[in-house]
């Protein structure tokens, strides 16, 4: 059985540590990584290869929908779910 | 005493008109055997010249009325006694006030005015026995001199009033664009503690949810339990968002960065450095971690304290200092600047952090400072609210 991996890119502890317990009970997801801020998670990103990235928007250094683009630039098959509190549509474009 | 004054302020000048025409009777009847005295009878002369100087009592109910009849009515007596008019020092004073007045006027009514009174200074004084011919030209520049101070006070009067219109509509507009600033820093802090509390819950959410997931299955009641949680925190989650959609203003940028909070002080300073403002950070006391909301309200004075000593001061340096007490958080900005002084209002956007710190139940004090340039104080208390 292959592990869907999983980045958690999200500068609050607290919810790195959630998305950690939430997808930590799946048997079939791992989370291979945290980052703190956009910077890194592009950096992850390409270390650890995942499957998925979660990506907050509003982070210190490099906002999520920059690294988004980065982390897609590099790797163009990558899958990216950005995760704001609020749906806001205009985010995203 | 104030009365009296009052009352001499108004009626003084209707005083001195009343005693100009006693004044001109009494010289009328004790110079009566003077060589340039009028021909005709006291019985005629006392009262005409009373009427002449008593019709500048009508001043403020025929304001151009008033001085006009005084001249045809002298213009017109000349020709019954020509030495009347000028024998009597008052007629000539109120002649010069009745030019004066006219020339108070608005431009038509002055410059009709101006012609009556040179037209009536001519006539009187064609009309006196003794008349020379310098006199057609120096009496009627007398009155005509008279007339012009009317004109200049008739201007500074309106410069006056204008300047005070001026004045008081800048008063109105600074007023109004305080308030403004105050609702606008409102309106910010409604979405930044709407931001924090709803960030707060979706982690709840996110935590309850997890654990949730991880319960065993025969604990279904308690599942059930957390599941209504979620359900409540996403409700609650979701009418935040139409809260703050209407908070929201138009234009407003998408915000990328977290919240900022006192953490990232250093990294504004070097943005008010690189902006030309040298500035020095100290930090007192046992730095500790401040609610959210406070922090980042901390941040947000931090940064209207440096904003002004950008903007207004003029300032070479400026010093922040943060420091933790036991149960509260100071916050002072200091500059070298300008100080406060007439044209350099220190913005309204102290009005928004005064209100700011009120909700938090602190004090804020923003002044010149004793050694020059511009001190804000902040102190937050760290239980925070007002209760």
């Amino acid at each position: 059985m292959t592990t869907i991996r999983v980045l958690v890119a999200d500068d609050q502890s607290m919810i790195r540590a959630g998305f950690r317990m939430l997808l930590g009970g799946e048997q079939d997801i791992e989370v291979v990584a945290e980052a703190q801020n956009g910077l890194e998670a592009v950096e992850k990103a390409a270390r650890f290869h995942p499957a998925v990235v979660l990506m907050d928007i509003r982070m210190p250094e490099l906002d999520g929908l920059e690294a988004t683009r980065r982390i897609l630039a590099a790797d163009p098959g990558a899958r990216v779910l950005i995760l704001t509190t609020f749906d806001l549509d205009e985010y995203i474009y | 005493m104030i009365r009296l004054r009052s009352l001499a302020r108004e009626h003084g000048l209707d005083v001195l008109i009343v005693l100009a025409a006693v004044e001109s009777a009494a010289e009328l009847a004790v110079r009566r055997d003077a060589p340039d005295a009028p021909t005709t009878t006291l019985w005629f002369t006392v009262p005409a010249v009373a009427l002449v100087i008593l019709t500048l009592l009508g001043r403020r109910r025929v304001p151009f009325g008033a001085p006009a009849a005084l001249w045809l009515l002298a213009g017109a007596l000349s020709f019954a006694d020509g030495r009347l008019v000028p024998f009597t020092f008052s007629v000539t004073v109120a002649g010069i006030a009745a030019a004066l007045l006219f020339g108070q006027l608005r431009e038509v009514e002055a410059r009709l005015g101006l012609a009556i009174v040179i037209g009536g200074a001519a006539i009187v004084v064609f009309n006196d026995p003794d008349h020379t011919a310098g006199e057609f030209i120096f009496t009627p520049a007398l009155f005509a001199i008279a007339w012009v101070a009317g004109v200049a006070l008739r201007e500074r009067a309106g410069r006056a009033e204008a300047a005070e219109v001026r004045a008081v509509q800048a008063e109105r507009e600074r007023d109004t664009a305080s308030r403004i600033a105050v609702a606008e820093e409102r309106a910010r802090i409604a979405r930044e503690l709407h931001d924090i509390v709803a960030h707060a819950v979706s982690v709840m959410v996110l935590h309850v949810g997890a654990i949730r997931h991880r319960l065993p299955d025969e604990l279904d009641t308690d599942r059930e339990a957390l599941h209504e949680v979620e359900r409540t925190g996403r409700t609650a989650l979701a009418e935040m968002r139409a809260l703050l959609g209407a908070l929201r203003r138009e234009g407003d940028a998408v915000e990328l960065e977290p919240q900022p909070g006192l953490d990232r002080v250093e990294a504004l300073l070097d943005e008010v450095r690189r902006a030309g403002l040298p500035v020095d950070l100290h930090v007192e006391g046992e730095p500790q971690s401040l609610p959210p909301a406070l922090d980042l309200s901390a941040y947000r004075i931090v940064q209207e304290g440096l904003t002004n000593a950008l903007k207004h001061a003029r300032a070479g340096h400026a010093e922040v200092t943060v420091r933790y007490g036991p149960d509260e958080v100071q916050i002072v900005v200091r500059d070298d600047g300008a100080g406060v002084s007439p044209g350099n209002d220190p913005g309204y956007g102290l009005a928004g952090m005064q209100e700011r710190v009120k909700i938090y139940g602190g004090e804020m004090s923003a002044g010149s400072d004793n050694g020059g340039g511009f001190v804000l104080r902040t102190r937050l208390p760290l239980a925070g609210g007002r209760s």
